[in-house]
């Protein structure tokens, strides 16, 4: 299969795009010319340049998301968490689970400020350069590791059920830590684990449990090699964790 | 094995593994040593990883002070890609059963290279496959204990240069600051020395020095150690200001920039105390600075 290959832009061109750009300008340099800025480039070999009409869909896609919850009117908590969980199964969808060209920061750093700068400012602010660059906290390229690590499979009934269970601050332990999002295996076990025990303990309670299980799950897997074990043994140790963290917090089943 | 991690367990030492370097194939050619650097690497390539590896049973064994016919091994064998000090993706994990009359492994690993991206991380781990039915209390009892670990990184062809160098007009950049005058500079955060060391720092070149740049791009030499000069000196200078800067090495992680500095450290002095080379640095900082050409003469490469 032909690898597509997507644009790509460099730290400083996304500094020098954003510079020019107002906070209140709506749709993107792209969707406005249909060609893309000069700074854009792409992988020299390896593969076929995505079609525009890719990227103009991928675009709409992500924009009629964002008009489903408030855009262009500053989104409030829940429409945020709606727009972030739907964006998450759109963005896998459409461009894959397994393409190196989605673990490049400066793919997703050209994404967020070529093709949807609107919405990065929409949903964070123009100040939040972070979510432009490439990188962990990109404001797409965190949603699309979170659909691909939390993604259950095809076949299961509730796919994307993890993605809109998951409060962000639990999505967070899990995606901004290498040790665990490099690893589908750990990470649904620990998205499932918690879960679990947030119909035992209630969700307000989760956030500090959270944390020390991610804690405690970073420590083991240096010494053990979790990913590799079996789905049954795995959920029974992350589990087991959740017990541990909220006995030594004193929290008793809601 | 992770020499920053203190395990609570006995673990297997290296000299019970025999670990044959990794090979690589590209397109179906020649089997040749990995290197550092996959050339000629894209997505359409078709790769091939092999390796053999042999445990001593009896050694490792004794190593972990569990009984042979009570001990149970596997090697793991994982294939991670992405750029970073971790990979952002696993994408493979190939078990190898490792027995007293079966203690070598041949490892032939086939990544699809569409799913990689700037860098692969081979990494083998030999763990515990089974809990053993007795054991000394200091031996490891759980599943998936970890005995023995290695981890190799490879760099794919593409765009990235393996220092991450940019491009920018500095009067747009930095507009009216004096910055904007300067032909290159390294935009970098001393401090935070455990961060992976391509990303921690960035060298942007002035596109209003043209000439500079031409300079470079042509491999001048001279042009080339200079600049090699100035950013190894920044970031030496600063670790020698570190009051516990021999600490930052010891307890840098792999691809770090503190174990960059670290290997650059051996590199100009080697078996030189941490201390003397603070003094150095302090107190004839021409000199100290004056011996990084050493090291700039002997890197093939940033």
């Amino acid at each position: 299969m032909i690898v597509k290959l997507f644009p790509r832009l460099r730290r400083a061109a996304v500094d020098q795009l954003l510079d020019k750009l107002e906070p209140t300008a709506r749709g993107s340099a792209f969707a406005l010319a249909y060609s893309l800025p000069d700074a854009v480039y792409y992988a020299p070999t390896g593969g076929a340049k995505v079609p525009h009409s890719q990227l103009t869909g991928l675009r709409t896609a992500i924009l009629e998301i964002a008009k489903k919850n408030g855009y262009p009117r500053s989104p409030d908590r829940a429409q945020a968490s709606e727009f972030d969980a739907e964006a998450s199964i759109q963005l896998v969808e459409l461009t894959g689970a397994n393409n190196g060209e989605f673990l490049r920061d400066d793919v997703w750093a050209c994404i967020a400020t070529v093709l949807l700068p609107d919405i990065v400012t929409w949903r964070f602010s123009l100040g939040a350069r972070e979510r432009y660059h490439g990188g962990i906290r990109n404001a797409f390229q965190r949603l699309w590791l979170r659909g691909v690590v939390l993604d259950r499979g095809e076949g299961h009934q509730e796919r994307w059920g993890l993605l809109q269970s998951l409060t962000e601050d639990a999505l967070v332990q899990i995606t901004e830590r290498p040790s665990i999002a490099s690893s589908k295996e750990l990470s649904l076990a620990l998205a499932e684990g918690w879960v679990q025990a947030s119909c035992k303990y209630g969700v307000r309670k989760m956030e500090e449990l959270m944390r020390k299980v991610t804690l405690q799950v970073r420590l083991h897997n240096e010494i053990r090699h979790l990913a590799s074990m079996s789905t049954e043994d795995l959920e029974g140790f992350i589990n087991q964790l959740f017990e541990d963290a909220a006995y030594r917090s004193g929290l008793a089943p809601a | 094995m992770t020499a920053s991690v203190a395990f609570p367990f006995l673990t297997v030492p290296d000299s019970n593994v025999i670990a044959e370097p990794w090979f690589i194939r590209v397109d179906g050619g020649e089997l040749a040593p990995a290197a550092e650097f996959v050339a000629g690497w894209d997505y359409a390539c078709k790769i091939e990883l092999t390796r053999n590896i042999e445990v001593s049973f009896e050694e490792a064994a004794e190593a972990l002070g569990i009984s042979p016919k009570n001990l149970e091994l596997e090697l793991l064998v994982e294939v991670g890609t992405g750029a970073g000090r971790y990979p952002r993706q696993m994408l493979t994990c190939a078990r190898y059963p490792i027995t007293a009359s079966a203690s070598r492994a041949e490892v032939k690993l086939i990544p699809d290279s569409s799913s990689l991206s700037s860098l692969i991380f081979l990494t083998t781990t030999l763990v515990l496959s089974a809990s053993p039915a007795e054991a000394p209390r200091l031996s490891p009892i759980q599943t998936n204990s970890k005995l023995w670990s290695e981890r190799s990184t490879m760099r794919l062809d593409g765009d990235e240069p393996r220092f991450p160098i940019e491009t920018a007009r500095f009067s747009s950049f930095f507009q009216d600051l004096p910055e904007s005058n300067s032909p290159w500079y390294m935009s970098w955060n001393p401090g935070d020395w455990n961060r992976d060391f391509h990303g921690a720092v960035r060298l942007y070149l002035n596109t209003e020095f043209p000439q500079f740049i031409e300079r470079l791009q042509a491999g001048d030499d001279f042009a080339l150690r200079y600049l090699s000069v100035e950013i190894i000196g920044q970031i030496l200078e600063k670790l020698m200001d570190e009051e516990d800067a021999q600490d930052i090495i010891d307890n840098a992680p792999a691809g770090s920039l503190g174990a960059q500095a670290g290997s650059w450290v051996s590199l100009a002095w080697p078996n030189t105390p941490i201390n003397t080379l603070q003094q150095k640095a302090e107190t004839q900082p021409g000199r100290f600075r004056a011996c990084i050409w050493a090291i700039a003469d002997r890197q093939e490469e940033l």
